[in-house]
């Protein structure tokens, strides 16, 4: 039983190597087009590309606006979606305007932002907040009116003041939504500012791969390709332990003690 | 005294209103406790939350006699248990948290609100508990904590919806025995409403009968059993049975009048 268990653990790890070996032996055959290189010339284009200061100011640039997009689109979801929230008329006159808002990919403002802003970096993150600004609006909303009645009937039966209650009560029962919201919204900032530099030629990776793409240089682009990825798994892994440390007490992460 | 007159509940919502309280009136002295046993879909709920303050009334008063005050917000006087504990007590707080919140209002120094915290644990059987979460602690354990918490908050009444509906029979007599040990201790008048005939007679020194939907008041029956009451003892008795049975047939005529006055409606 114990070694089967095993098994299924390493297997994640297994299929992994396992299609990485397969591109590398496929390519070095010339089995597949020569526009996908070897893995090993991939992770080798990347091991000349880290030390240089190209390399690190598009990746400083791309960490940014990433970073600062998430900040700003996170700020205005959680007050847009207490707002809405907390004043039902609010929720009510603006419901099929933010319906349409929130389907609409941000990125289909990039022509009309492009020209009010040029190609800097501010064209970037305004786009991914806004991109970023949604989920946390609505996990936000949802959290709000979904507190519990018998938890708010027990705030106000003790006595508890306005701001004990948001303390004590709302923010707590809203963070789970809010911790889901955020993670979300990091996806969502990373994929519209990346795909900004590509399109809009921002600097930054993602203008990065445009060029190598363009002059046909592909171990780099997949270099780039990588680290982008990388970075997503690694936002991904620490928004994960700061929610499972915050959130320690909520049914997904307790422990049973007793 | 509390003092329940002529309260009356209509809901209202989108043009139709529904009538859940038609005309409660009772009293509850110093001391008492009482309890209020109705069929199932009675408007026991809304009662309490109108005499909690937590509900306004469409007419009608809930007064505190002692002060005067006519209760339209919650008032100090008064703490609650409800029957869902586990969507009262805080899961992001530790017991002795929960217990302690209410108190930072109340008493300003840190280490006597410790003490009272302590001390509210202990009467209820849970010293040693207060560094669990609620969730660590079985259901019978998570309602001593939230009467922990509402005799901590030293109440002149103390309202119970319900608090021991959703254990089992053996924690079910269990806490019966505890509120009825630990509200002589705390000196609190108990008001609890259940639909549990059984332990309406029970717990009671009186016990206020409401009909089915919309609410009035049937009977209030004056019980007579000694006390210290105990669940082998008392339960045997055959006043109890007497009592249990009069209780019982005027639950069963409610039921019965609210049947037919559906019928006649669908009619």
């Amino acid at each position: 039983m114990k070694r089967r268990f095993r098994l299924i653990r390493l297997l994640p790890w297994v299929t992994t190597i396992a299609i990485i070996a397969g591109q590398e032996i496929l390519a070095r055959a010339g089995a597949i087009p020569r526009v996908i290189p070897p893995f090993t010339d991939t992770v080798a284009a990347l091991w000349r590309m880290l030390p240089t200061e190209v390399f690190l100011t598009s990746l400083g640039l791309m960490l940014q606006q990433f970073v600062t997009s998430l900040a700003i689109g996170v700020l205005a979801g959680v007050v847009l979606g207490i707002l809405i929230g907390v004043i039902r008329p609010l929720n009510r006159i603006l419901r099929y305007v933010l319906e349409f808002l929130r389907f609409t990919p941000s990125v289909v403002y990039i022509p009309i932002l492009l020209l009010l802003m040029g190609s800097r970096p501010q064209l970037a993150i305004s786009l991914a907040a806004l991109g970023a600004m949604w989920p946390v609006l609505y996990q936000t909303y949802y959290g709000v009116v979904g507190v519990s009645q018998i938890m708010k009937d027990t705030g106000r039966v003790f006595g508890l003041s306005r701001s004990q209650q948001l303390r004590s009560i709302t923010i707590p029962s809203v963070s789970p939504f809010l911790a889901t919201g955020i993670r979300i919204a990091a996806a969502h900032a990373l994929v519209v500012v990346v795909a900004v530099q590509i399109i809009a030629a921002v600097p930054g990776i993602g203008r990065d791969i445009q060029g190598y793409a363009e002059n046909g240089v592909f171990p780099q682009m997949y270099a780039l390709i990588l680290v982008v990825g990388i970075i997503g798994l690694l936002v991904n892994w620490l928004l994960e332990m700061v929610e499972r440390r915050q959130l320690h007490w909520h049914a997904t992460y307790r422990e049973k003690q007793a | 005294m509390l003092t329940v007159e002529n309260l009356q509940k209509t809901y209202t919502s989108g043009g139709k209103s529904l009538e859940v309280l038609r005309d409660v009136s009772f009293t509850v002295k110093e001391g008492e406790f009482v309890t209020v046993v109705g069929p199932s879909g009675a408007g026991k709920t809304t009662l309490l939350r109108c005499m909690a303050g937590l509900l306004p009334p469409t007419a009608g008063t809930v007064t505190l006699t002692n002060s005067g005050k006519v209760v339209t917000s919650p008032p100090k006087e008064i703490a609650c248990v409800f029957q869902d504990y586990s969507r009262s007590l805080m899961p992001w707080y530790k017991v002795s948290r929960n217990v302690g919140l209410p108190l930072d209002n109340i008493i300003k120094d840190k280490n006597e609100r410790r003490q009272a915290v302590e001390q509210a644990l202990q009467s209820v059987g849970l010293d040693g508990f207060g560094d669990s979460y609620p969730w660590q602690l079985s259901g019978g354990m998570q309602q001593r904590v939230a009467i922990a918490r509402a005799l901590a908050y030293r109440p002149e009444f103390l309202i119970m919806d319900e608090p021991f509906a959703s254990v089992d029979a053996q924690t079910r007599a269990d806490l019966e025995d505890l509120i009825l040990r630990v509200r002589q201790t705390a000196g609190v008048t108990v008001v609890l409403v259940t639909h549990d005939i059984d332990e309406a007679v029970y717990l009671a020194d009186r016990v206020v009968v409401v009909s089915s939907r919309p609410t009035v008041v049937m009977d209030v029956i004056d019980v007579d059993l000694p006390r210290p009451r105990s669940q082998v003892t008392t339960k045997g008795m055959p006043r109890f049975g007497e009592l249990r049975t009069q209780v019982a047939t005027l639950i069963m005529r409610a039921s019965a009048e609210a049947a037919a006055a559906q019928g006649q409606t669908q009619l």
